[in-house]
Parts: C-alpha cells; sequence; structure tokens
C-alpha cells in the first residue's frame, strides 16, 4: 500500500515537472504593428543578416524586418489572429488550414477561426 | 525498489528538460531558459534586450534553441588550447561584461540586485596560454572545474586567475578533480601579477579538489585581505617569493596546505593597516596580521636564506593539525633593519600559543631557529619538536643571530653599559602542558628573552649551550622538565630561578657549569621550596634550600634510575652518556629521597626524549649512597650562567 502511494505521488509529481518545464512549442514575433506570427521551436535558429531576422527551422525560413520588430516571445499556443485573404490559399498546396476542431479543410468556410500553417510559420484568421 | 529508482530518475530526467534559447555573440553563449525570458523586446531594429541584458544585433552571431541546462547565477569558461568558450546564465547576463581574447578571458561584474544572488565562475579545461580575469564589487565563487591554466602572454594581467574584487571570494576546488595554475614569467609592467592566483579581496579556499600553483614572477597565491582554507587540498609547486601571501589573518580550518620550491617565505600575513585590531569577534573586521591553524595537514620547506616557514605579523595561534615545517636557509644581513636575520620554521611577531596538534619543525641553516616570538611564547597542549642543527650566523662582531631551537620574549635594553647595563623585559615563555622536545647543535635549545614558567607538560631540552635559559626568572610549579647540556648549564637563570614543583632532571657539563644555575653574580639566587629535583652537576651556590637535598658521588652513564620520596616512585629516569658532564648527582624531593640504580622498567609511557618513564613499573636494582647536600658541591659556581655569544646575561 506504502509503495502504490509513494508510485502516485511520484506520478503526480512527474506530471507536475513535466507541466512547470514549460515545453514552448512556438516563439512569437511581433511587429511594432502589432501582427503576431508564430514560429514553431523545434530546430529552430535565429541568423540576423542585411537587416532581417531569418527564423530557420525544419518547416522552411521566415524572415522579419528588424526594424519592424517590437517584441518575441516564447508560447504555447500559436497566437495572433489576422485577416488575410484566404481566397489566396485555395490551390497552394503549402498551405495546411484547419478550423478549430483539427480538421483539415481546402479553404476557409464560414464564420470562425482557423489556424493557417505554412512554411513554418502558424497563424490564426478570423472570418466574420 | 529498483521501480522507484527507475521512476524517480525519470522524474528528474522530465524536469532536467527545459527550452534554452541560446544568444551567441563571438565566443560567449547566453543562456536564457524559456520560461524566464518573457517578453524579448527589440528597439529599432539595432538592439534586442533580454532578460534585462541589451545586445546590439549586429553583435549577435546568431540564435538558438536548444534543451541546454541552464543553472542559474553561473558563468562557465571551458578552455580548450587557444580559445575559451564562455556561456552565462540568463538570469545574471544583466549584471556581467566578458572580454575575450583567444583563451583570455575576463569578466567585468556589477552588483547584483538581490544580496542573495551570487554568481559562480566554473573554470575548466586546459590552456598553455589563457587567463581569467574578474573585476567587480560584490562577493563571487570561482569554482576551479578541472582547469590547467598558464598564462604566457598576459592579456588583461600576468596571473593565471586575478580576481581584482574587494569583496569575499570563494576559491571553491570541486571535488575529484585536479587544478593547476601557472603565471607569466615575464609580464610586462603594466600587467604584472602579484601572484599566479590573486585575490584583491578576502579569499576562502574551499571544496575537496587538488589546488597546485606555480608563482614564476611572485608569489604563488595572494590575498590583498584575509585567506581562509577548508577541506581542499593545496600545492605550492614553486613561487619566486611567497608560497602564500595575505594581509590581515590567515585561517587554515582543515585541508592540506604543502609548499615548497619557494624563493621566500612558506605562509607570510601581514597586518593591512597601520594598527591592528587584534583578533576579534568570529573575525570580523579582523586586521591583525594573525595566523589561526585549526586542523589540517601543512608542510612547507623553505629554503632561502632568513626565511620563514610560516611568518606572522601579529599573534601565531596553533590549536591542531599536523605541521612539518623545515628551514635549510643560512642567515643573512639586513640592510633594511640593520640586523643579522635567520631562518625560523615559526615565526610570530606577537605572540605564539600552542594548544594542541603535532608540530615537527626543523631548521639546519646558520641562525636558524624553530620557534621565535617576540610576544610570549604559551604551550597548553599537542606535541612540539623542535631540532636546530645549524651555527651562529655573524655577519660581523656586532651583527650575528644564534641557531636555537625556541626563543620567545624580548629584552629590551633601557641604560647603562657594561656590567651595569639596565633592561626591560616583555612577553616570554609559559609552559603548562603538551609536550616539548628541543634540541639545538649550537646554542639554547629553549631560551626565553624575559621570563619562563612551567607548571605541566613534558618538556625535553638538549644542547652544546644551556639547555634552557632565561634572560629574567625562570619558575617551575609543575610537569616534567629535563634540560640536558653537554657544554653548559643544564637550567640557567639570569635571574632567580624559582623550583616550587614538578619534576626536574638537569644535566650539566663539568665544572664550572651547573645542573641549575641562577644570576648569583647578579644578585639573584636559586630558591628550592618544592618539586623533586635530579641535578647532574650541582646546584648553583648560594641557593636558598628549602627541602632536604641529597648527593650520590658518582653515578653510571646510560643506566636507569629510581628516584623516591618517602619510599613512593617520584620518576624512573635514565642518564645521559654525554662525554661532558658534571660529577655527582644531586637529589631532593618533598619527602626523604632515596635512589636505585640499576632498575629495569617496564610498561608506562616514555618521556624526556626517552630518558624519562611515568607510569610504568619499576624492578630491580640496588640503593645507592646518598649523603647530605647543601649546596655547590658538584660543580656550579660563578660564571655558569648566560649562554653563548648573544646569549642572555650582561655580556
Amino acid at each position: 500500500m506504502k509503495m502504490k502511494k509513494t508510485l502516485l505521488m511520484l506520478t503526480v509529481a512527474a506530471a507536475a515537472c513535466s507541466a512547470s518545464a514549460a515545453d514552448y512549442p512556438y516563439l512569437v514575433f511581433q511587429s511594432t504593428g502589432g501582427v503576431e506570427k508564430a514560429v514553431a521551436v523545434e530546430s529552430l535558429t535565429l541568423i540576423v543578416s542585411d537587416g532581417q531576422l531569418l527564423a530557420v527551422n525544419e518547416s522552411g525560413t521566415q524572415s522579419f524586418t528588424l526594424t519592424e520588430l517590437n517584441k518575441m516571445y516564447f508560447s504555447q499556443t500559436a497566437t495572433g489572429i489576422e485577416t488575410i485573404d484566404t481566397q489566396s490559399l485555395v490551390g497552394d498546396e503549402k498551405a495546411e488550414i484547419y478550423d478549430l476542431s483539427g480538421r483539415r479543410v481546402v479553404r476557409p468556410v464560414g464564420r470562425g477561426v482557423y489556424v493557417i500553417k505554412k512554411n513554418g510559420v502558424v497563424r490564426k484568421i478570423s472570418l466574420k | 525498489m529498483r521501480r522507484l529508482m527507475t521512476l524517480m530518475t525519470l522524474v528528474l530526467a522530465i524536469a532536467a528538460q527545459a527550452q534554452t534559447l541560446n544568444v551567441k555573440v563571438g565566443d560567449v553563449t547566453y543562456l536564457f531558459p524559456a520560461s524566464q525570458t518573457g517578453e524579448m523586446t527589440y528597439t529599432t531594429g539595432t538592439t534586442l534586450t533580454i532578460m534585462g541584458k541589451d545586445f546590439t544585433i549586429s553583435d549577435i552571431t546568431k540564435m538558438f534553441v536548444d534543451n541546454a541546462e541552464v543553472v542559474d547565477n553561473t558563468v562557465t569558461v571551458s578552455y580548450n588550447g587557444t580559445s575559451a568558450a564562455v556561456t552565462i546564465a540568463g538570469n545574471v547576463a544583466r549584471f556581467v561584461t566578458p572580454a575575450v581574447s583567444g583563451a583570455h578571458v575576463s569578466i567585468t561584474q556589477t552588483n547584483t540586485d538581490d544580496d542573495d544572488t551570487e554568481i559562480t565562475y566554473s573554470l575548466s579545461g586546459e590552456s598553455t596560454d589563457g587567463e581569467f580575469y574578474m573585476s567587480g564589487q560584490y562577493k563571487a565563487t570561482v569554482e576551479l572545474n578541472g582547469l590547467t591554466l598558464t598564462n604566457q602572454t598576459p592579456v588583461f594581467s600576468g596571473a593565471a586567475l586575478h580576481i581584482q574584487n574587494g569583496k569575499r571570494i570563494n576559491v571553491s576546488v570541486k571535488k575529484e578533480t585536479t587544478n593547476t595554475l601557472t603565471d607569466c614569467a615575464n609580464p610586462s609592467t603594466d600587467l604584472a601579477q602579484k601572484a599566479a592566483l590573486y585575490v584583491k579581496g578576502h579569499m576562502e579556499l574551499k571544496g575537496r579538489g587538488t589546488l597546485n600553483v606555480n608563482g614564476r614572477y611572485a608569489h604563488a597565491i595572494r590575498s590583498g585581505e584575509y585567506t581562509t582554507q577548508k577541506n581542499c587540498s593545496v600545492n605550492v609547486l614553486s613561487a619566486v617569493k611567497d608560497g602564500l601571501n595575505c594581509s590581515q589573518y590567515f585561517y587554515m580550518e582543515s585541508g592540506e596546505l604543502k609548499i615548497s620550491g619557494v624563493g621566500d617565505d612558506g605562509i607570510q600575513c601581514d597586518l593591512d593597516g597601520d594598527t591592528s585590531t587584534g583578533e576579534t569577534t568570529d573575525h570580523e573586521d579582523e586586521d591583525s596580521g594573525n595566523v589561526y591553524i585549526l586542523d589540517g595537514t601543512i608542510v612547507i620547506n623553505v629554503t632561502a636564506a632568513a626565511t620563514k616557514g610560516i611568518k606572522a605579523d601579529g599573534d601565531m595561534r596553533i590549536v591542531g593539525g599536523t605541521l612539518t615545517v623545515t628551514t635549510t636557509g643560512n642567515g643573512t644581513y639586513d640592510s633594511t633593519e640593520k640586523d643579522a636575520k635567520g631562518s625560523c620554521a615559526l615565526s610570530a611577531d606577537g605572540n605564539m600559543t600552542i594548544a594542541g596538534g603535532t608540530l615537527t619543525l626543523k631548521s639546519t641553516g646558520t641562525g636558524g631557529k624553530c620557534i621565535k616570538a617576540d610576544g610570549t611564547l604559551t604551550v597548553n597542549d599537542g606535541v612540539v619538536s623542535a631540532t636546530s642543527t645549524g651555527s651562529q650566523y655573524r655577519y660581523s662582531s656586532s651583527y650575528t643571530t644564534s641557531a636555537k631551537a625556541i626563543k620567545a620574549g624580548k629584552r629590551t635594553q633601557t641604560g647603562g653599559s657594561g656590567r651595569n647595563v639596565t633592561y626591560s623585559y616583555s612577553g616570554g615563555i609559559v609552559i603548562t602542558g603538551g609536550t616539548v622536545t628541543a634540541s639545538a647543535a649550537s646554542h639554547e635549545a629553549i631560551e626565553s628573552k624575559s621570563t619562563l614558567d612551567i607548571s605541566g607538560g613534558y618538556v625535553y631540552a638538549y644542547s652544546t649551550d644551556d639547555a634552557i635559559n632565561s634572560a629574567s626568572h625562570m619558575t617551575i610549579t609543575g610537569g616534567y622538565v629535563m634540560g640536558n647540556s653537554s657544554g653548559n648549564d643544564g637550567l640557567d637563570a639570569n635571574g632567580n630561578m624559582y623550583i616550587k614543583g614538578g619534576t626536574v632532571f638537569a644535566i650539566a657539563a663539568r665544572s664550572p657549569e651547573v645542573a641549575i644555575d641562577a644570576n648569583t653574580e647578579g644578585g639573584y639566587k636559586l630558591y628550592v621550596t618544592g618539586g623533586n629535583i635530579i641535578a647532574i652537576g650541582g646546584l648553583e651556590s648560594g641557593s636558598s634550600l628549602s627541602q632536604t637535598c641529597k648527593q650520590a658521588s658518582s653515578y653510571s652513564k646510560n643506566s636507569w634510575y629510581g628516584l623516591y620520596s618517602d619510599g613512593t616512585l617520584v620518576t624512573a629516569f635514565k642518564v645521559p652518556s654525554n662525554s661532558n658532564m658534571g660529577s655527582g648527582m644531586v637529589v631532593s624531593t618533598s619527602g626523604t629521597a632515596t635512589l636505585k640504580s640499576g632498575i629495569t622498567v617496564s610498561g608506562g609511557d616514555s618521556i624526556w626524549n626517552g630518558f624519562g618513564n611515568v607510569g610504568g613499573s619499576v624492578s630491580g636494582g640496588s640503593n645507592v649512597t646518598l649523603s647530605n647536600y647543601t649546596g655547590n658541591q658538584g660543580g656550579g659556581g660563578p660564571g655558569g650562567g648566560g649562554g653563548g655569544p648573544g646569549g642572555g646575561g650582561w655580556w
């Protein structure tokens, strides 16, 4: 019984430690205009080159103009909701579009928030 | 149980995993835990600020995220040949400014916000041309974690490790590591170092590893303020000057300290300011020039002229540990102090207290001494062996220094001249316990330049001069005291001699020397009011004898005797086999003294360097015929006091 209690406590502790280690899947960049873009942290390298900050990971390279950057922060979720031309994504094989249920769709349909993944950059959009 | 251990390991592994933003600027990498970074701000595209640390973006080589472990409050420096890699924990990045040139690393540290936040600099790796220099105003820890560092072409300082920080610096020698520091042999004037390991402030040596130091330009180790040592093993392998030089005080709690191959003293502790605070409570704000040895092992060999094994500007106190200190250098003339100086194993300008420990001290050069204290030497406990084998150092007839085993106290001329010189006395020797064995080839084995008081312990002194001498009064109230002289008096007081208790065994050379001498020529006297006395060579003439003294007209060298008082054994003793010994053996006890020769002794404890026994069983032997003794029958007479040139008395 004592061993069971100990094991239970350790399991809870493991879960707690896991949570407190705070794994951040994303590094979010915010521009001076308030626009946010999340980049996957896995294998992420940031390189400064010619006034640009290049975020390079397995999905590809995302470029940010340094003078237009306000801040960056680690995040557990892809944050920032934009307004974009969804029509431009249709037929774009590199773009993956998901609704909030996690189902992949060909194009955003109907009102709501969608998550778009392209070139290693994840964005949220809202259709009104 | 195994399952439990596995799960615990898993928990710890999970806890250790964390994301870290690495910001690389040249050879320096800043490690920012993702859980601590918060918002990292960009300013006009030129500056990135992370956890208060401003980076000029154009200086950043690259940034990347990995699972590197970050230990808060830590800066690591890993030396690798001609380069050094520096990592800085994110939470202290804003307090630390590094500069790296090849394997030469400099860190400027500002104060941390939190009094409890202390930065640890962990140094490791090897370089044959590198250094670590830190400047700052806050206490810190420098951890030596398997570091071998030699400075050949200094960039910041000629030292291997230079902490230009006036605060408390822990130099932590990590367990199971060996570290070696060697400084530059020929630095430029502006980078000239005081030591291979230099701390401007307080240095606390700790840890359980090993530290070797070579000082190729000046000292091996130096601190501008106090130095303490606990646990670690420190080996000074070479130094142009001192092995370890510090100010304020030196405090050894435990560990090992071995010093050899030095050009000056082994350990020297100086007063920092002009006035001594004396010892303070918990050594708070102390500036005394004192040396404290609580425990540990100290082995020191010094070879240069007039050098000291351990030198204290103030007092020296030894309460434990094992000390083996040897000096071999000859005496020399000090043109600054205008005096002849000799080498000395333990030297204190103030008082010296020995309250424990095992001390083996030897001096072989001309004028060499084992113990010298300008104040009072007090022995309460411990085992002291002091051997001086040299002869007198003579610069001129006016400047000489004698090779005594133990010397303490000061006699200062206050007026007069010739036989009418007057003196003042300070300090002296007080022995209340412990075991002291002193031997000198040429001069007094034990000399007090003031008074000498023995109330306990076991004292053995041998010399070709007076074995035990005092410039002023000598008083024995207890203990076991043997003064064995093969060329002069056994015990000699240049004031009054008081035998009030204890057991005294004194041997003198042939007449006119006496076993127990007082300065009758100066109007002083020997007073016997108690104790047990064995005196080969008789007592000083004109003695005041309050208890009965007897005499054996002859004795056998190398033979064991038993002295009895009212039929009870007082002490068993063995007559030395000196070639030059006084005639007759005087004995006295508080009761009726009897003597047996040719006894057999078994058990008990050996004392007096094997010439005595306490607590043993005595068997056999023959009664020795004793006649009454009223003084000055076995020797003695005028001129028996004072020792040789440079000794006590008025000459």
